[in-house]
């Protein structure tokens, strides 16, 4: 929730009329994609189109903008529950770095170890069957 | 954290309500009204677990005190294995008001380990049904205060013949005979199925309405969203305002059996015909679509009861808007008891 995501600079990107925002990518030059464009049509750079919701999420990517801030500000703006906007982005923001779209800043820790953060089900505090 | 009694989020689920903080939510729930296990995170950790099941028809029940034993036993095991210091506190007097326990079996119970937990277990003498509730802290965080306010909202069984579910802040009221046979909890849209001898109820609920809409009309949207599931009917759209909001009506037919018949695979995978009736709203202040839909078997078999479930429905949180009489606040039955994700984005 403090990592805060932020875009491949190599991507360029722009708002089209609708202010949606359009991101180009760029065929990778490699030997693999140059042998298989001689058999196959690969174009050389295809754009990806987000929408309302992704275009938000993709300005607020600015490397600055945390992942608990991204989540109170698409909650604010469409009066979701903590739970849908946090599933939601979540989910959103693995799939853009599974396509490296973008990056996930984090703090590095003050005193190296770093401290200890609570974490999300204890070993005794979840899951427990219990018999009558 | 804190909470006062009049605040909170409901949440209820097969015949159990417990009213906890705002930010609590439902982050894994398994079983049926026989047995089962909810469980409500908030943004940091689990707050609390709410664990069900049904006292054995044969032999004789355990006392709650053994029931709490060979919890505790468990716990203690585990504890051991990962070399965790454990303690636990039976008899525990963190909760002040006891008006709530009157006539039930209960223990009160603490247990520490890497987070303090508050638990409460009961059975009840009227539904039969044995209940353990802990609620979770830091071992350094204060939840008596919490503890005594949410736990004397904890009932067990419904009063009356509808019983009250309440899920990521839709609430509604679904007649008892009525059990669940699909739940789909969808990041953006919610989904309740319940069947009932021939009859099937569904109650949906999908957020950014404006998002979805489009500017345009709910009975523009609607047929293209629900296409799939449309595909059987005959089916006709009427606006029609419900609950203050805008809103259709939806009522549909079987279609024909001959063009069933022409359907591929018509007698291996035959679908039942049904008629359907459904109220669909769009509720500004909550910014959803909301979703109530009855399907039956015979012409006549409907009853009014998708009038009774859009009724009982509650679409947006108290104080969200002062329009839409009636539906801030839990409805009047609801009064007296007392894992997932769609990319919505891109």
């Amino acid at each position: 929730m403090d990592s805060r995501p932020a875009r491949n600079d190599i991507l360029k990107w722009e708002k089209n009329e609708q202010g949606e925002a359009r991101i180009t990518v760029v065929r990778q030059d490699t030997w693999k994609t140059r042998l298989l464009s001689k058999v196959f049509y690969i174009p050389r750079e295809r754009t990806i189109t987000l929408d309302e919701v992704g275009t938000q999420v993709w300005q607020m990517c600015d490397g600055h903008t945390n992942v608990a801030r991204m989540i109170q500000s698409l909650r604010d703006k469409y009066q979701l529950d903590r739970k849908e906007a946090e599933v939601s982005l979540l989910s959103y923001l693995k799939t853009l770095g599974q396509k490296r779209f973008i990056g996930f800043v984090l703090e590095r820790d003050k005193e190296g170890g770093g401290e200890a953060k609570p974490r999300r089900s204890g070993p005794d505090a979840s899951g427990k069957k219990w018999k009558t | 954290m804190a909470m006062r009694a009049e605040q909170g989020r409901l949440f209820g689920w097969q015949g159990l309500c417990l009213r906890v903080p705002e930010d609590w939510d439902l982050g894994r729930v398994d079983g049926d009204y026989s047995s089962g296990y909810a469980r409500l995170d908030d943004a940091e950790m689990v707050r609390a677990e709410i664990e069900w099941r049904e006292v054995p028809a044969r032999g004789r029940r355990l006392p709650i005190s053994q029931v709490v034993d060979r919890y505790l036993d468990k716990l203690t095991k585990k504890a051991e294995k990962s070399g965790m210091d454990f303690t636990v506190q039976r008899r525990a007097r963190f909760l002040k008001d006891k008006r709530w326990l009157e006539g039930a079996e209960y223990e009160a119970f603490l247990w520490e380990a890497d987070y303090r937990a508050y638990n409460v277990a009961r059975v009840c003498g009227e539904c039969g049904r044995i209940v353990l509730v802990r609620l979770l802290g830091r071992v350094d965080e204060n939840m008596e205060a919490l503890a005594n306010e949410v736990f004397p909202t904890l009932t067990d069984h419904p009063e009356g013949d509808e019983v009250t579910w309440s899920v990521y802040g839709m609430t509604f009221r679904m007649p008892m005979e009525y059990k669940l046979s699909e739940q789909d909890l969808k990041s953006g849209h919610i989904k309740l199925s319940f069947e009932r001898k021939g009859h099937v109820c569904r109650m949906h609920r999908l957020s950014m309405a404006q998002t979805l809409l489009h500017g345009g009309e709910l009975s523009d949207w609607y047929p293209g969203f629900f296409r799939k599931d449309l595909r059987d009917f005959d089916y006709e759209v009427h606006g029609e305002e419900v609950r203050g909001h805008a809103g259709i009506r939806v009522l549909g037919r079987p279609r024909s059996r001959w063009r069933q018949m022409l359907r591929p695979l018509p007698f291996i995978n035959p679908r039942p015909r049904r008629y359907l009736d459904g109220r669909i709203w769009h509720c500004d202040a909550g910014n959803r679509i909301c979703l109530v839909e009855h399907l039956y078997r015979k012409r006549d078999d409907g009853g009014g009861l998708t009038d009774t479930l859009t009724d009982g429905f509650i679409c947006h949180p108290q104080g969200a808007a002062s329009d839409a009489g009636g539906h801030d606040g839990l409805p009047a039955g609801a009064q007296r008891h007392t894992e997932v994700g769609e990319e919505r984005a891109g």
